[in-house]
Formats: structure tokens, C-alpha cells, sequence
């Protein structure tokens, strides 16, 4: 079916060049494409927020909306039309205005706007006053400048142009013959790139050169950058910029440390201006990788371990569970949480020492009623490592019972990892009382755990481990759809965490573990590094938290890391990184590691020819590797090099 | 204590009879941590023996010891140097011996204290501390061994000293020595014994838990090792010092000593000295008592008010120094301040007549006097930083870094100027390696090493350089004590020297002398520490951890096999055949690694030469 047209101007004159007239008819069509068909709070306060400045909001899907979506976004909308997700963006633009057709004539101006950014960071009002007075044919918020040769086909001219997520046309435009010509030859759109080519960075050009005039409210000329949106957010907003652009807070991390885009700089100044980053926080959870987010948004928390702190009264209930090598430990950290102040309610200790009986156990902490009084207490030593963990603490994410649950776990053999999972969150009664009054201050906090430790294990640049086909799973029937993270997640590695329960539940509807494939340690793992992603799904974000004394040792030794790293490879740690991805494995440094570098980034159909074979061969090794994890229960990372080394050549 | 007669005829009342000391620390005899050992054995024996390398000099080690033998300066093996004093100075008579040396420093209470416990212990020889050798033996560490005369009478021992001893360092000895011991059928008790759960080699290993079990000695290599071997067996030299300071350790000359012979970098990597001051409350804590000035660089006039708005953190009136090119900017920047509530007490407007060498002329040539006298506790070195070249975020985020990393606010500045109250050795303060949005980490020297080296010998600092980067307050603002700086001045600068565009190359004075400050306190037995904000905490830590995990993902191995087989690898270049080549032979044939660079050169040249004709 031939898709409807915008209607023909022909043979009649365009209205007058004007300002916007102080009774002057507004439409807004507002794109909108969400993987999952669903209208996060951002845009529904985005949309309410334009309602005294539009007269009719015209929202275009590209997909279809969940009916709880689609009942509160027609809550703030005219009209709600859901279109088959082709054509991109410029697609549903096309379709939208044809739609509306000869109704337009009813406006002095409509606006093509998208759901990429958040609005309004600061009030859109004063934008309004300040382009309604402008004699215009069409306006935008921010361009583009103009670049040579084009970044995207390496020829020409890559012309200054209004960003596409803010197109604003008067009527002397949109009632003219160019506009119809310019929507009626337009051709489908199939990738990213075409709609930037024909559409984004065509139009002002295009309409310029017809001889109508533009107007940008926040124009690159007055920036220190060709694209403001992504690299001066802060100026922007500074400046009375009502929007802030979703990207450079997804972005690439080594690209906008190239740049030293800050963004946690840029959030705070987002904050001043008293935009509520709950609404920024709720839908980048759910629709970035976490350990993207965490960076770009610098979502590391240094918690005090010593001096008074803020002490707050926090009277939800917390319910804690610790897992500990021995009953020392256990009363150590008991202290700790009673000195916090935070009001636990229950209190469950798992050893998994088979040394101690129940009654040893029991008679080494007979005090611990005084420390916690009125507190309900379970003692469980001599318990087998995992499933009954598990099982607990997926019993205590009840946000019935519990507003937070605090899990530590202490039985880690290593020194470093032991204190490093459990001081980060508990180091004193201090470090645990200002982590809960995060949570407090943060509603869309979801978790809370150690910094990924990178001493005494290869956590970085492996941080899934074998996990990742067992936590792809786990999401997948739990109806998780945030983006799993590429290198390594964010997750709760040393198996000590704080999390909010309602953030968590989900977890509790998954399958009993011991239908899940691995081992049973793990099944722990796995189920814990989902937890990141379920709290994700319902728009809730993760941060880490580091005390004074391990952000000390964590930050010098990742310095001496990446010094180390990075002294044999040129340029930025951008360029580094991406020599690095193209060369591929390294394995030992042998010949045919070092042949296969070569072929990867000199010959490369060369060394795609070589793919089948290494891919055969790399199966081989991992259903190895997988027999063999299941047998030791260990988990395989760091020993795969050598297996990998021979596959190819 | 029972009285002993003495080889010289002289009583001796010690618990040894001799105690053999061996020097081999690159500084001598006469580092505080070593007469401080030094006096603290002098009252344990009645006769000590020090052993130190190099041809005899003046020393103060003298005046101490009995004996001060001078050895080859380069056998500096344990063995050697033990044999050597034995050799001097061990005769028939012999009670009980002891040889130890500078390889720990030593907590003078409680060596004394075990000392005296041992005494009383049975066996023929004992140990201050053992490790696990192989599966199931474990031999004393060549740390402290003490013997007694049932083995000093035997073939063993003399034959022991006679020959193989002499050779052998480190472990080896360890080994070799437990084999005389059994072969002259003596026992060994060790004095901290290693228990089950404890790591092969705990003075090394977990030596924060031998100090908490009260243990006298905290081994100096701890924190020269190699920081990606420590951190892969999840060892923690700054657990040792902290474990050192709660056990009342003499920490002042065991830190100056550490500073004059450990490289900066490594100091702050391995002892973990970077201060995360998360105090950041706007409240004053405190009154301080200490003198400081603000020594302001300002060239951009209008970052005046920036700059002393931060300053105003500073406790108390500050007296401010401000340098600049001209009268103009001089006239200028009177007229900012005095606009100003006035909060410094002394105020002195510097026109230096010429913008050579910014801020570092400024700073070495105009403020030199700051520098040679004790006026003040503290300078704080600071400038209207813009870095205009570099573009506005990344311009901005360097200013950002260094300025709030050093003044955030009252609180922050607070916690900062009491590091420099509590620990009378510490030199400096600076923020960490600037790294976002320049490409500095892996390069840190650029190429300026070897002029870095030069410059460094003429000063008299013989500090170890470090390997990839330098330790540096990259962007040259910092707060000092003058003493740490007072050497960077011993060559008298003048503008001329920063004369012309080539100061400021790669490689250029300017570069050289950014990278100098920590080395030249070093010397001096000052070390450094960086700071940060909490809030920059959470930006640096968060982009360093990304990177490194984009960076090792295709490298296999932990932390020191990555490094190991990076660094054997080499250069990277683009990754073209002749790169490739070239890794191949670095790592497998380095003799002829080389051959690839004249090859290539010779190639280029043919290429070259075709192409023209």
C-alpha cells in the first residue's frame, strides 16, 4: 500500500514569513521507539511539561506500546498513533504529517520532535518567549556545524544543520510546494546512516537554499564546539537550554574521555538547575548496558569509614544477611551494624564452617541480642556454600518485609577480596549508615555494591566469567531486557551487596536454581550478577561504593595498570583501546598470535576467510572449558589462553 | 644478666655476643633508619660488627658499631657480606651471634622485647621468621638469625662460611643455610612462626599480620616489588605501614629513607599514597597554626577572582604572592582585588618583565626567595591555568582537576593542610596524573628522560627514575613544603634559561622541570602523596576502570602476565608486518630485534629513492 502523501501545494502561494503570534495554534509531533514498548516518566513529564505550549500533541510509534504505556502517554497526548517500526524516525515523521494532512492549515507552527533527549532541564517557556518573537521559517534548539570532508562518507560537505530531536516549522514553510516535495520524494529510510543523510543533515540546507530562513536558539557559532549537544550539555544548560541530549550519557566512555565530556559534571549542573534525575536515572537503567551508565554518569560512591558521618535516622526496616567464615567475624561485624544505627529487623548468619556446631555457634554469639535488641534472629552455621544462600536471600527480598536487604559476604579465603567485599559497604557502622541514606536520597537506587575488585583477580577485561550465557537466560525468562554489558558488567562480584527490595523482586520469580546449568557456586554468581539487570528492567540503577582507604588502593594500582598497559600502544587510550580490539587476542605472543594481529588489522578478508576454522575450533574449547568448569566447579577465566593461543593458523 | 668475658678481655653484658650488620641499601651506612637499628643493637650485644659495600669513608655508622668493614661495592649479597663480618670479627669464644641487616626496618622495643624471649628458648639456632620452602619445609629467612655456640663448633658451620655461603643471596642462602643446620644436627626455632593459614612467605606475604602478632620488622623490598606481582597475589604494602603505625614503629626515617630510594611512581603505587579526603563540608574544623603562602601565576587576568575564591579556602589569612609578565596586568589584577573583601594578609604583586617560563620561571627565578628561606610552612603553587590549545572541555577539566583537587572548600583544604601537620616527611601534595582527555598514561616522559637525567645529576638527586611514567604534578600545581623544593633551586634559573619557543617542546626545559619537583623532594627525604576530591574520585576511578577493562580484554593472563607480555613485546606501532616482526624477535630473539630497524630504514630509503627517480 502506497503510503499517504503530505498534500499538494501546488499553484498556491505560502503564506507569509512570520513571528509566532501571541494566539498562535501549536502541534507537536513527538517520535517515539522503545524497544520494549514502553513510556518511561521522562517523557510523560516531557510532554506534560509542553502542554501549555502546544495545542495538539501528536505522538508517532515506531512499534507498539505496552496498554499500561500507552494509557499514560494517552493521558498528556491528542493523538497516539502506533505504526509499524520502518522508515526510522524520518519514516513516522513523513507518515504522521500525512496523516494530519489539509488539518495542519489549522496551525502557525509544528515541531518534529524526538525522544531522545530529556526536557525541560530548564523551563521552555523562556525558549518559547525568546523564538516566538523571531521572524522565521523554521527554528531548531541546537545544530550541528558544518564539517569537510562528511565524518559519514568521507567526501563533500557535511553542511550546518538543525538536530533533528528539535525541528520547529512556521506555516510559511509547511503550506509550501518545497515541503510537499521534500516529504514526497523522500525515500525509505532502512539504515541509521540514510536517515541522517537524507533527512537530518539534509533539511536546513535544503531550505535554506530555497530561500527560507532559520533560526537555531543555541547555535555550535556560540559554542566551543562544532556539537554542543553532545560535548557543552553543561554550557547548554547554563544557558537556558530546556533540553539535555540522552547520548552523551550512553556513549562510547573512551570517546568522551577523549573529549573530557564529564558527564557527572554535567548531571550536577542538571540537578542545580532542578530538573529531577530520577527521570534521567529510570530510563537510562533500563536501556543502557549498567557498566556504560555507571561510567559516563561516574556512579562511584565514596562511603566514609570513620568519624561520625551523617548518622541518619533511617526507620525503613532493613533485613541483613551475613555469610561469614567464623563466629568472630560475625560478632565483628554485628558491632558494625548495630553501631550504624540503620534499623534492622531481622538478621540471618550462615556459616558454611563445618567446624562449628550449632551449639558452639549459638553459645559464640549469645550476645548478639544485645547488640541488636528486639532484632529476629536466625543462626545457620555448617551450611553447605550456596543454594541455601540463595535461597534465602531470594526468600528475603520481600518488599513486603523489608524496604532493603543487606547481604555480606565475609568467607572469601583471600584477604584482599574478604575486606574488600565487606568494608566497602560495612567497614564501621558509619560506611552502612551512609549507604542506606543514599538510598534514601537516591528513590531510584537500586543496588549498592563493592567497586569491581581488580586486585588479586582478573575481574577486569573478564568480569562475566562463564556467566554470561546463564545470566542471558536468566533474563530472558524473567523478561529482563536491559542490554547486557560487552567487557565486563557491574555487578556484585565479591557476593556482598545492598539492594532495595522492591527494585529486586523480580529475581524471586525466577526458576528454583537448580534448574540452572552450572555448578552451584555459579548458580550464586549468576543469579547475582542478574540482579543488576532486574533492577535495571524496572528503572533501577546500580552504583558502587569504595571507602577512602580502598578508592586509595583501588586508584593507584588501576594507574599503574593502565600506565602499564597502555606504554607500548600510540594515542589516546581511545585509539589504544580500538588497535587493540581490531588485533584481537593476544594470546602468548607467539607467531601465530602475532600472524593473526597482522592478518586481523592488514588483511582482514584474510583473516575472515580464517573465522570458520577458528570459530570450530574455539567451540571445541569452550564445550572443554564447560565440562570442565562443571566438574571443578571453578570457574575457568584466565586459564583459556593457551587453548585459544594454537585455534587459528 | 650474666657478665661474659670478652675475646678483647673486656665483660660484655649483651644477649648476643656479636651481631653481624649488613648494609646494602644504595644509600650507605649512615641513613637514620640504619644507626637507628644501629643503637638499638648496640644495647642488645656486646659486640657489633657492621658490614656495609664500597671503599671505606667517614661515617657516622662508625661511632656505633665496633667494627665497620667495607666490602666490594659490587658483591652485595647477603652471604658475602655475612661471611665477610664473620670473618673480621667472629672469634672461638662465641656465645650466641646474630647476623641481620638494613633488608628490614626494625621496631626497636619489640626487637628487644623478643631478644629477651628467645633467650630463654631452646635450640641451637633461631629464626626471626621462616618461609615455606616447597611443600613442606620451611627454612628460616635471611632477615635475623641468630646462632648458637653448638653450631658455631662445628665442621658445618666453618666449612659453610668457607665456601658456599659466599655466593649466595636471597632464598638460595635461606635453603643453604637450613641445610648446614641439619647437617650439624642443630634445631631452629623461629620466633614468629608461620602458622597454617598463612601465605608461603608471611613477612612478605602478610606482613601487616606478622607486625599485628608483634613482630619487630616490616621488609623494606616490600615496596620495591613490582606492583603487578603484589597486586596479582592480592599483597598490600599499605597494609604494612598501616599495621607499622598502629604498632608505634619509628615511621619518620623508615618514610624518608623509603622516599630516597624507592622511584616516586612506585612508592605511590605500592604504598598507596593517594589521599581520597571525601571531608567536604564547608564548615571550618579547625584553627591551624601553619605560615602559608599563595604563589599565584596569573598571566589571564580574569581568573583572579577563580583563583582567590579557591585560596579563601585556606585556613586563616594566607599571605598571597602573585607573579605576572607585565605592569599592565600588574595594574589590572591590584585593581580585581582590591575590589575584593581583603582575606590574605600580606599582599605582594610580583612583575617579572618577561612571560618565559610561565608559571615554572615565575615560580624558580622570581619567587626563588620563598623557596631558599623558612618564611613559610607551605606554598601553594598555583596559576591561571587555560590551556587554550587543547580545546575548552579538556582546558577546563585540567584547570578542574588541579585547582579543586587542591582547594575544593574549607573542609576538603582542612584535611589536606593536616597531612602536612601529621607527617613531618611528606614533601608534597598534587592531584593524580591528569589522564582524561590527553593521552599521557603509558608515556608519561614523553622524552624527556633523558634530559630529565641530566638535570638531575647536576642537582645531585640520585632518586631511581621510574619506568614508564613519572611521578609529576602534570600542570604544576601543588602545595609544598619549601625544604622539599629547596634543591630544584640549587642551580640559580634565570628567565633566559626558558628562553624561546624550545622551553616548551617535548623534551624542552619547561617539560623537564614539570616532572622534576617529587624526585628532587625525594632526595631530600621528602615524599609525595596525591589527593583527590571524592567527587573526582568517582570520575577518574570510573574512566580508569573502563579502560582497563576495554584495554585487557584481549590480553590473557592476570595483571603481571598481561604487563609481562606487553612490556616483552614491545612497541606496537600500527600493527603493520615490520611492527609484527618486530615483536616476534623482541620477545623471542632481542639480539635481533634491531635488524628489523636498519632493515626497515633501508627499505624506506630504496622506496624513497625509487620514488624520486
Amino acid at each position: 500500500m502506497p503510503a499517504p502523501d503530505v498534500p499538494s501545494r501546488k499553484g498556491l502561494e505560502p503564506p507569509a514569513r512570520t513571528t509566532f503570534p501571541a494566539d498562535g495554534r501549536r502541534i507537536v509531533f513527538y517520535l517515539l521507539h522503545d524497544a520494549e514498548g514502553v513510556v518511561d516518566a521522562f517523557i510523560i513529564h516531557k510532554l506534560s511539561s509542553l502542554r501549555p505550549h502546544a495545542d495538539h500533541i501528536f505522538v508517532v510509534v515506531n512499534g507498539t506500546l505496552t496498554p499500561e504505556s500507552r494509557s499514560s502517554i494517552d493521558a498528556v497526548a491528542d493523538t497516539v498513533w502506533e505504526r509499524e517500526n520502518v522508515g526510522f524516525d524520518v519514516w513516522g515523521y513523513k507518515e504522521a504529517l500525512a496523516r494530519v494532512g489539509d488539518d495542519l492549515e489549522q496551525y502557525d507552527e509544528l515541531i518534529l520532535m524526538n525522544y531522545t533527549f530529556f526536557a525541560p532541564v530548564r523551563p521552555f517557556a523562556g525558549l518559547f518567549e525568546r523564538v516566538d518573537a523571531e521572524s522565521v521559517d523554521f527554528w531548531g534548539i541546537t545544530d550541528h556545524a558544518s564539517e569537510e570532508p562528511n565524518p559519514f562518507t568521507g567526501v563533500g560537505v557535511l553542511h550546518r544543520h538543525i538536530q533533528s530531536h528539535w525541528i520547529a516549522v512556521r506555516r510559511s514553510m509547511f503550506l509550501s510546494e518545497p515541503w510537499r516535495e521534500y516529504w514526497h520524494t523522500m525515500p525509505m529510510i532502512t539504515g541509521y546512516q540514510q536517515s541522517v543523510l537524507e533527512h537530518e543533515a539534509r533539511f536546513t540546507h535544503h531550505f535554506e537554499d530555497l530561500g527560507f530562513r532559520s533560526f537555531t536558539a543555541f547555535p555550535s557559532s556560540d559554542y566551543p564546539s562544532g556539537h554542543p549537544a553532545l560535548f557543552n550539555g553543561d554550557l547548554l544548560v547554563r544557558d537556558g537550554c530546556p533540553i539535555l541530549k540522552r547520548r552523551p550519557l550512553f556513549h562510547y566512555p573512551p570517546f568522551l574521555d577523549r573529549h573530557a565530556v564529564i558527564g557527572r559534571w554535567n548531571l550536577a549542573e542538571v540537578r542545580a538547575a532542578g530538573y529531577p534525575l530520577e527521570y534521567i536515572w529510570s530510563n537510562l537503567a533500563r536501556t543502557v548496558q549498567p557498566r556504560l551508565l555507571f561510567t559516563n554518569a561516574a556512579l562511584l560512591e565514596i562511603l566514609p569509614d570513620s568519624g561520625l558521618g551523617d548518622r541518619p535516622t533511617v526507620d525503613r526496616s532493613i533485613g541483613v544477611l551475613l555469610r561469614v567464615g567464623d563466629a568472630e567475624t560475625a560478632r565483628e561485624l554485628v558491632a558494625r551494624i548495630s553501631a550504624s544505627g540503620v534499623n534492622v529487623t531481622r538478621l540471618v548468619i550462615v556459616s558454611p564452617s563445618r567446624t562449628e556446631t550449632m551449639v558452639d555457634f549459638e553459645e559464640a554469639l549469645v550476645d548478639l541480642e544485645d547488640l541488636l535488641p528486639g532484632v529476629d534472629i536466625t543462626l545457620k552455621p555448617g551450611q553447605s556454600r550456596d543454594d541455601s544462600t540463595v535461597a534465602l536471600w531470594r526468600e528475603m527480598l520481600d518488599p513486603g518485609r523489608f524496604t532493603f536487604l543487606l547481604k555480606i559476604d565475609a568467607t572469601e579465603k583471600d584477604e584482599y577480596l574478604r575486606r574488600h567485599s565487606v568494608d566497602n559497604l560495612l567497614a564501621t557502622g558509619v560506611t552502612l549508615a551512609s549507604a542506606v541514606d543514599l538510598f534514601r536520597r537516591e528513590p531510584s537506587l537500586g543496588m549498592l555494591v563493592p567497586s569491581t575488585p581488580h586486585t588479586s583477580t582478573e575481574r577486569l577485561g573478564r568480569g562475566w566469567g562463564p556467566h554470561r550465557p546463564a545470566v542471558e537466560a536468566l533474563c530472558r525468562t524473567l523478561d529482563v531486557h536491559v542490554p547486557l554489558d560487552d567487557v565486563s558488567p557491574l555487578g556484585p562480584f565479591t557476593g556482598s551487596w545492598l539492594g532495595r527490595t522492591e527494585a529486586l523482586a523480580r529475581i524471586r520469580t525466577a526458576p528454583d536454581q537448580s534448574q540452572l546449568s552450572a555448578g552451584r557456586r555459579a548458580r550464586e554468581e549468576a543469579l547475582e550478577l542478574s540482579l543488576v539487570y532486574v533492577a535495571g528492567s524496572d528503572g533501577y540503577h546500580t552504583r558502587a561504593a569504595l571507602t577512602p582507604s580502598f578508592a586509595a588502593l583501588s586508584h593507584t594500582a588501576l594507574e599503574e595498570k593502565v600506565d602499564q598497559l597502555s606504554s607500548t600502544t600510540p594515542g589516546y587510550p581511545l585509539e589504544q583501546i580500538q588497535l587493540l580490539h581490531r588485533a584481537g587476542w593476544l594470546g602468548r605472543g607467539g607467531v601465530a598470535a602475532l600472524m593473526r594481529v597482522y592478518l586481523r588489522l592488514h588483511r582482514p578478508r584474510l583473516a575472515r576467510a580464517f573465522v570458520p576454522v577458528n570459530n570450530l575450533v574455539r567451540r571445541g574449547v569452550y564445550q572443554i572449558r564447560a565440562v570442565r568448569h562443571r566438574l571443578t566447579e571453578r570457574s575457568p577465566v584466565g586459564d583459556d589462553v593457551v587453548l585459544e593461543e594454537e585455534s587459528l593458523l | 644478666m650474666t657478665g661474659r668475658q670478652r675475646a678483647d678481655g673486656t665483660t660484655g653484658d649483651g644477649i648476643f655476643t656479636t651481631i653481624v650488620y649488613a648494609v646494602r641499601n644504595e644509600r650507605g651506612p649512615d641513613e637514620e633508619f640504619v644507626l637507628d637499628a644501629l643503637q638499638t643493637l648496640r644495647s642488645l650485644t656486646d659486640r657489633l660488627v657492621v658490614v656495609a659495600p664500597g671503599p671505606p669513608r667517614d661515617s657516622a655508622a662508625a661511632s656505633i658499631a665496633d667494627t665497620l668493614e667495607w666490602t666490594s661495592e659490587q658483591d652485595r649479597s647477603i652471604g658475602s657480606m655475612w661471611a665477610h663480618g664473620i670473618s673480621a670479627a667472629v672469634s672461638q669464644d662465641e656465645g650466641e651471634i646474630v647476623l641481620t641487616g638494613d633488608d628490614s626496618f626494625w621496631h626497636s622495643g619489640r626487637l628487644k622485647q623478643v631478644s629477651e624471649r628467645m633467650r630463654g628458648a631452646k635450640g641451637d639456632a633461631w629464626a626471626m621468621t621462616e618461609r615455606l620452602h616447597g611443600d613442606e619445609r620451611t627454612v628460616g629467612e635471611a632477615l635475623w638469625l641468630a646462632i648458637r655456640r653448638e653450631v658455631l663448633d662445628t665442621a658445618a658451620w666453618h666449612q659453610f662460611w668457607r665456601s658456599r655461603a659466599r655466593t649466595l643471596d636471597g632464598g638460595e642462602f635461606e635453603v643453604a643455610f637450613d641445610d648446614m643446620l641439619t647437617e650439624s644436627s642443630a634445631s631452629l626455632h623461629v620466633a614468629f612462626p608461620r602458622l597454617e593459614s598463612d601465605p608461603v612467605a608471611p613477612s612478605f606475604e602478610a606482613a601487616h599480620v606478622l607486625v599485628s602478632r608483634g613482630a619487630p620488622l616490616l621488609r623494606v623490598d616490600l615496596f620495591r616489588a613490582s606492583p603487578a606481582r603484589l597486586d596479582r597475589a592480592g599483597i598490600v604494602p599499605r597494609w604494612a605501614l598501616d599495621a607499622a603505625e598502629a604498632a608505634s614503629f619509628k615511621l619518620l626515617p623508615i618514610l624518608r629513607h623509603l622516599a630516597r630510594s624507592t622511584a616516586p611512581r612506585l612508592l605511590n603505587t605500592n604504598g598507596a599514597l593517594l589521599n581520597v579526603l571525601a571531608v567536604s563540608g564547608s564548615e571550618r574544623t579547625r584553627d591551624h597554626t601553619m605560615r602559608i603562602a599563595v604563589v599565584a601565576h596569573i598571566f589571564y587576568e580574569d581568573m583572579v577572582d577563580e583563583i582567590v575564591d579557591l585560596a579563601d579556602n585556606l585556613p586563616g589569612p594566607y599571605d598571597l604572592v602573585i607573579t605576572t609578565p607585565d605592569q599592565d596586568r600588574a595594574r589590572t589584577i591590584r585593581e580585581q582585588l582590591a575590589s575584593r573583601t581583603r582575606t590574605w594578609g600580606e599582599l605582594d604583586v610580583r612583575v617579572l618583565g618577561s612571560n618565559n617560563g610561565r608559571d615554572q620561571g615565575a615560580f624558580l627565578v622570581a619567587c626563588r626567595d620563598l623557596i631558599v628561606e623558612d618564611d613559610y610552612d607551605l606554598l601553594v603553587k598555583v596559576h591561571s591555568k587555560k590551556t587554550v590549545q587543547d580545546g575548552f572541555n579538556i582546558g577546563r577539566h585540567f584547570k578542574q582537576q588541579q585547582l579543586l583537587n587542591l582547594l575544593d572548600t574549607p573542609g576538603y583544604v582542612d584535611g589536606l593542610i593536616d597531612m602536612f601537620r601529621n607527617e613531618p616527611a611528606l614533601g608534597l601534595v598534587y592531584p593524580p596524573t591528569i589522564h582524561i582527555g590527553y593521552p599521557t598514561m603509558g608515556r608519561g616522559w614523553w622524552s624527556n628522560k633523558s634530559g630529565f637525567a641530566s638535570l638531575a645529576a647536576e642537582l645531585g638527586i640520585t632518586v631511581p627514575l621510574d619506568d614508564v611514567s613519572p611521578l609529576a604534578p602534570y600542570g604544576s600545581m601543588y602545595i609544598a613544603r619549601p625544604a622539599a623544593l629547596r634543591r630544584m633551586v640549587g642551580r640559580k634559573w634565570s628567565f633566559a634559561d626558558f628562553g624561546g619557543a624550545d622551553a616548551y617542546q617535548d623534551g624542552g626545559l619547561a617539560h623537564i622541570l614539570e616532572r622534576l619537583p617529587s624526585y628532587s623532594a625525594a632526595e631530600d627525604g621528602y615524599y609525595t602523596r596525591t589527593v583527590m576530591t571524592a567527587d573526582y574520585t568517582a570520575i577518574s576511578h570510573t574512566s580508569f576502570e573502563y579502560n582497563l577493562d576495554q584495554l585487557s580484554v584481549t590480553i590473557p593472563g592476570g595483571i603481571d602476565e598481561q604487563v609481562s607480555l606487553i612490556r616483552r613485546l614491545g612497541f606496537f606501532g600500527q600493527g603493520r608486518a615490520a611492527d609484527v616482526l618486530r615483536m616476534y624477535l623482541r620477545s623471542h630473539a632481542p639480539k635481533h630485534a634491531h635488524a628489523v630497524d636498519r632493515w626497515e630504514t633501508r627499505i624506506r630509503r630504496v622506496r624513497s629513492r625509487l620514488r624520486r627517480s
